[in-house]
Parts: C-alpha cells; sequence; structure tokens
C-alpha cells in the first residue's frame, strides 16, 4: 500500500508540475555534420620514374583498401563528399592522376582523373560528388591511384642527375544528414 | 536506440529535477535525519524511530547548462534549432549530479544528557558526469568547422555509484557551548563507473605535407566498472549479484562524517561537518580499460618506388595505430572515493515571545522564535568542488511546528528559494522540504527542484 501510494505521490507531482513539454519532438531531429579526412599521398622523385637510364613503362599504380563504409550508419547517412587535390610537380612533364573507387570486386563505383601540367607547383582540383547521383559510392572498398607520365614533346627523358619531386596530396569532406 | 536513451535521460532529469543537496535539511535540528548531515547536531528527542523506507525520500538532480523544458517545450520551436543553441550555451564546466537516497532504517537513542546514538541503513545512487562541450559539437558539426581546434579528452568524467551505507554515529555534548559527533559508514558497493582523470586532445589542421593533418596527442584516459560485466565480458546487470553485494558483499569500504555545533552566545551558533571522508574497493565483477599514446595521420603514403608491388597500406595503417596507441583491458581491483562534502554555517535566533521569565504567565516560552544564518556547502567532484551558498530563515511557529525559508546560489540557480516545515504530531515528526519552489510549477524549466519528506516515531 505504501508503494503505490508513494508511487501516486510522484506521478502526481511530475504530471502536475510540467507544462507543454514533448518528448516527440527529438523525432524530428536532424544534424548535419561534416567530417574532413587525409586520404592518399605519394611522392615521386626523378629516380622513381627513370632505371638504368629508362623511363619506367607507365602508368604506375598502387591499390589501398579501406573499410570507412563498412559501418551502415556511414553508408545511410553519407549525403556528399568534397575530394580535394593538390600536387606539386617540379618536373618538366605533363602527369595525369587517375583516381579510381573499386567496391569489394574492384568494379569501379567513382573515377576521375587529374591532367598536371609541367612545373605546375599550384595544382589543385575539387571533385564534389552528390551521393544522391553517385549511390554506389558508398560501396567502394578500395582506392586506386595511378600515375601516368606523359611523353616529352621532344621525346627527351627525364635527367636522374637534376633531383626533382612530384607531390600528390588528397584529403575529402564528408557530409551526413543524421535523422 | 539513441533517442530512447536521451529522451531517458531528459525523463530522468524531469522526473529527478526533485531535489538539491538537502540545504534545508542542513541545521534542521527537529528532524531527525539532519544528524546525517552533521553528526554533531542537537537532537533533543529522547529517542527516534523512522518508518521504514519513509523516513528520508530523497532524489537530488541537477544539471547545469541545460533543462528539460529548453529542448522538450512544445513551442513550434524546431527541435534541430533547440538543440543546437542548447550545445552553443553550455559553458566548458557544465554537468550533472544525481544523488538519490532512500532510507530503510533509521532510528537514534538518548544514552544520557550528553549523549545521543544513532543509525540506520539507506541506499545511495550517486552519479556525476561532466558534460563535455567540446566533443558534443564535435558529434553534432564534424571537424570540418573546427580545424585548429583541441578537444580535449579531459573533459569526459564519469563517476556514479550504487551503494548501500549502513552506518552507526553519536553526538556528544562536551559542554554547554559544543558539541561533536562522528558517524562511521560501512559502504556496499553494488555497481561503479568510473572514468576520470583522463587527458590527451584530438586536433585536425591543414598539413604542411598533406591537405589534412590529425593528431591525437598526449591520449591516456581510462575507465572502470564494476557490476556490469561477467567473466566473458558481456553486459551482464545481474539482480543476484547485486542483491548478494547489498549488505557486507564483495565491494566494501569504509566512511567517516564528523561534525560540530558550537554557540558562541545563547543566540550565536557555527556548525560544520566533513560527511563521506572515506571510499569502496570493488572486487566483484570488474571491466576495466586504458588507452595511451601519440598518433598523427597525414593520409596513407603510396609507394611508387621502383613500382614495387602494392603493399597492404590498411593493414600497415592499423599496425601502426596499434604500435602507438596501446589498448589494455584488465580485471585488477581499484578504490573510489566517495564524494566528500562539506557543510558550514552560522545562526543567529533572536526574537523571544515573552523576554522575560515570569512564573505566573504560563505563555512564557524558552526558545527564541527566529533564527536568520548563511550556509555553505560544497561536494569535491572530479572536476573540483562544487559550492553552494545558502542564506536561511528559521521561524518557529510553535513549540513543535518549525519551519524554514531558504535561499541558495550554486551552479544551477540564482533564484532558488525553498521551504521546509517541520512538525511534531502527537508522537509523529512528520516533515517536507520544497526547494526551488517558484519552479514547481514548472519543474521541466528547473535546473534543480527539490522535494523531500519523511516520517518519524519521536519520543521527547
Amino acid at each position: 500500500m505504501r508503494k503505490i501510494l508513494y508511487c501516486l505521490f510522484l506521478s502526481l507531482l511530475f504530471m502536475s508540475c510540467v507544462k507543454d513539454i514533448d518528448f516527440d519532438q527529438i523525432d524530428d531531429l536532424t544534424l548535419t555534420p561534416s567530417f574532413s579526412a587525409a586520404l592518399v599521398n605519394a611522392t615521386l622523385s626523378q629516380d622513381d620514374l627513370v632505371l638504368n637510364g629508362i623511363e619506367l613503362p607507365l602508368p604506375i599504380e598502387q591499390t589501398s583498401y579501406f573499410s570507412v563504409f563498412d559501418n551502415s550508419t556511414v553508408r545511410d547517412d553519407l549525403t556528399r563528399v568534397v575530394f580535394n587535390f593538390e600536387v606539386f610537380n617540379q618536373f618538366d612533364r605533363e602527369f595525369i592522376i587517375g583516381l579510381e573507387f573499386l567496391d569489394e570486386a574492384f568494379v569501379p563505383t567513382y573515377i576521375t582523373s587529374l591532367n598536371v601540367s609541367a612545373n605546375d607547383m599550384n595544382f589543385t582540383q575539387e571533385e564534389d560528388i552528390l551521393i544522391a547521383n553517385y549511390p554506389t559510392f558508398v560501396n567502394s572498398r578500395n582506392i586506386r591511384v595511378t600515375v601516368t607520365l606523359l611523353p616529352s614533346d621532344d621525346g627527351s627523358i627525364i635527367d636522374v642527375n637534376e633531383p626533382a619531386t612530384f607531390r600528390f596530396e588528397s584529403g575529402g569532406t564528408f557530409y551526413f544528414t543524421v535523422d | 536506440m539513441m533517442k530512447r536513451f536521451v529522451i531517458g535521460v531528459f525523463l530522468l532529469i524531469g522526473i529527478s529535477a526533485v531535489a538539491q543537496h538537502q540545504k534545508i535539511l542542513y541545521g534542521f535540528n527537529k528532524i531527525p535525519q539532519t544528524l546525517l548531515l552533521n553528526p554533531g547536531g542537537e537532537i533533543d528527542y529522547k529517542y527516534h524511530i523512522g518508518v521504514p523506507a519513509l523516513s528520508g525520500v530523497n532524489t537530488n538532480v541537477n544539471v547545469s547548462g541545460l533543462t528539460v523544458a529548453d529542448l522538450f517545450r512544445d513551442d513550434n520551436i524546431d527541435f534541430t534549432t533547440k538543440l543546437i543553441g542548447v550545445v552553443d550555451n553550455l559553458g566548458d564546466n557544465d554537468y550533472a549530479a544525481i544523488n538519490t537516497q532512500i532510507e530503510i532504517l533509521n532510528a537514534g537513542y538518548r544514552l544520557n544528557d550528553k549523549t545521543y546514538i544513532s543509525g540506520g541503513f539507506y541506499t545511495e545512487i550517486d552519479a556525476f558526469f561532466s558534460i563535455p562541450k567540446d566533443l558534443l559539437l564535435l558529434a553534432r558539426d564534424g571537424n570540418s568547422a573546427y580545424l585548429n581546434r583541441s578537444f580535449l579528452i579531459s573533459k569526459i568524467n564519469v563517476k556514479a555509484d550504487a551503494l548501500t551505507v549502513l552506518h552507526a554515529g553519536v553526538s556528544r555534548k562536551i559542554n554547554e557551548k559544543m558539541t561533536v559527533g562522528a558517524r562511521l559508514k560501512i559502504y556496499s558497493g553494488l555497481l561503479n563507473l568510473t572514468s576520470t582523470g583522463n587527458q590527451g586532445s584530438f586536433r585536425t589542421r591543414l598539413g604542411a605535407n598533406s591537405v589534412y593533418e590529425h593528431i591525437l596527442s598526449n591520449l591516456d584516459a581510462s575507465v572502470q566498472s564494476s557490476g556490469f560485466y561477467n567473466t566473458d565480458n558481456e553486459f551482464d546487470v545481474d539482480g543476484n549479484s547485486i542483491r548478494s553485494n547489498a549488505f557486507l558483499g564483495s565491494n566494501m569500504g569504509l566512511g567517516l562524517d564528523i561534525g560540530f555545533t558550537y554557540h558562541a552566545n545563547e543566540q550565536t551558533e557555527f556548525t560544520a561537518s566533513i560527511l563521506d571522508f572515506g571510499y569502496i574497493g570493488y572486487k566483484d565483477k570488474l571491466r576495466n580499460a586504458t588507452i595511451q599514446g601519440d598518433y598523427v595521420f597525414s593520409g596513407i603514403e603510396f609507394q611508387y618506388e621502383n613500382n614495387q608491388v602494392n603493399p597492404d597500406y590498411w593493414q600497415d595503417l592499423n599496425d601502426d595505430l596499434d604500435e602507438a596507441i596501446d589498448e589494455e583491458e584488465n580485471k585488477d581491483e581499484y578504490s573510489v572515493m566517495r564524494p566528500i562534502k562539506l557543510n558550514a554555517s552560522v545562526k543567529h535566533s533572536f526574537g523571544k515571545s515573552r523576554r522575560e521569565e515570569n512564573c505566573t504567565d504560563m505563555m512564557y516560552n524558552d526558545y527564541f522564535d527566529n533564527a536568520v544564518g548563511a550556509q555553505l556547502h560544497s561536494t569535491f567532484r572530479p572536476i573540483g568542488p562544487r559550492f553552494a551558498l545558502t542564506g536561511f530563515y528559521e521561524r518557529r511557529l510553535a513549540k513543535k511546528i518549525n519551519t524554514k525559508v531558504t535561499y541558495t546560489i550554486d551552479d544551477f540557480s540564482y533564484a532558488n528559494f525553498g521551504l521546509g516545515i517541520s512538525a511534531d504530531i502527537w508522537k509523529i515528526n512528520v516533515y517536507g522540504l520544497v526547494d526551488n519552489v517558484f519552479k514547481l510549477s514548472d519543474i521541466a524549466d528547473a535546473s534543480t527542484a527539490s522535494v523531500q519528506f519523511g516520517l518519524n516515531v519521536v519520543f521527547d
């Protein structure tokens, strides 16, 4: 009996002293966080492009797995991705950087490329991906970066005695809508 | 799931926004339970027995920086807008503190004119957690908007206990001016979660050799728990296990309360007390974890040298992280200090109904009708001592009816008015204490509110 009265007292206290409160409002919550992250970088010197006096057969490529999209919340709530690319090219040669996002079967989900001019030391490029337009992008599990050194106009090759650097950097900003 | 958790937290706040840290009860000497706040208090009963489970019901939830109404008022304002505003308005040291005590048994007996002994058994839930504005901003907005900002792991502080307390105390009148007291407490821990003293920071900035650079610095964090996980590290809050620890179980501790009352003269008195100077040692159903290290991530570096075979970059990154960040789990026994509380007060009594004793006047009262004073309370929390300053006025309406009005300033409110009344009706002492009275009609808009009540059987 005491327990019943005690609970009734507390219930009345709570119910009678609370005005105009609606907890269902939380269903209307929508947050839009965005997270920036470094992605893939690479540095190439003249020694990486020339072996025994011969320019390496290009393109050269490297691939890395990543598991970010294993998380269902990330997959479901991602709405947009903006990639930022920065390239520092000291070579007197043009490069093409190919970026491929691949699913588990290595089928491309998104492809883009960067055309870097000779001696361009401030190259930047931005890629804006709306997930609604590229829904398979969230199936990506691998990233492949391909470097292609375009032939010179005069047929010359890179001089290994002249130090030079090609630096590629990438980052992404991932936008989410969380309901 | 997350929404239900958030609603649950705010419901608890709403229900619990009934209780302060017993500022009205402190020094209210007509209520025997005041001895739990000052063992050196002066009780003039011959003996008392608390009505089991009804002698002292007190719940205390305080949240600084926000109220239930801030978010859930039905005011046609978009909920997301309200949440953004609430998080923006949080301070760096906002926190929530919950304390619930239910007396199971409380009794006292006067051995002689100078000595009053008392004891009892009560259950307590005490939880403190800081509200990490930093990390809430990170979760709400992401790191893109906060390049170069350090998010501090030290803002995470949690200390929560569920326990029972078996206590026995004595109040001893040394002379006409001084009464001292002490209370020994035996704690039996039921559940504990502790994560304090954490260090480290996380920051994202534009990189010198990358687009972004992520820096995890001086990470040193830990969490300890008892009662939540079984030997297989599965979440298992077991009623049988809790009951077995409820009375002199595996998780034991000792604590001490001391206090005094000093009469400078007939009208002025000073009191002070230290409560819960003690600890609990946890040994049952333990699961602890620590994480330490530093790491800087600027992106995966693809290696094109000599067109080598593709390394497993992702595995290399994970190996790098494992090497740099040391994560460990253990089941080591640990001890946790109880939150120590300090109380101090000065009280000046005045205004007798009749100024002079008169043998023929049956209306003469040998007590003062009024008293004014001030109290200072402090609880030691993981983020440091938290203070509350209370001014009060006591009015004795009759020999057996006492009232008290308080005004308190603390972390939660600058306009907290409280009211207490204690009445001895035949052999029954009944008391009710209400805090933050002006917010009672809208508790959801209160950062703190309090209702405490109790019934004791008393004998003069």
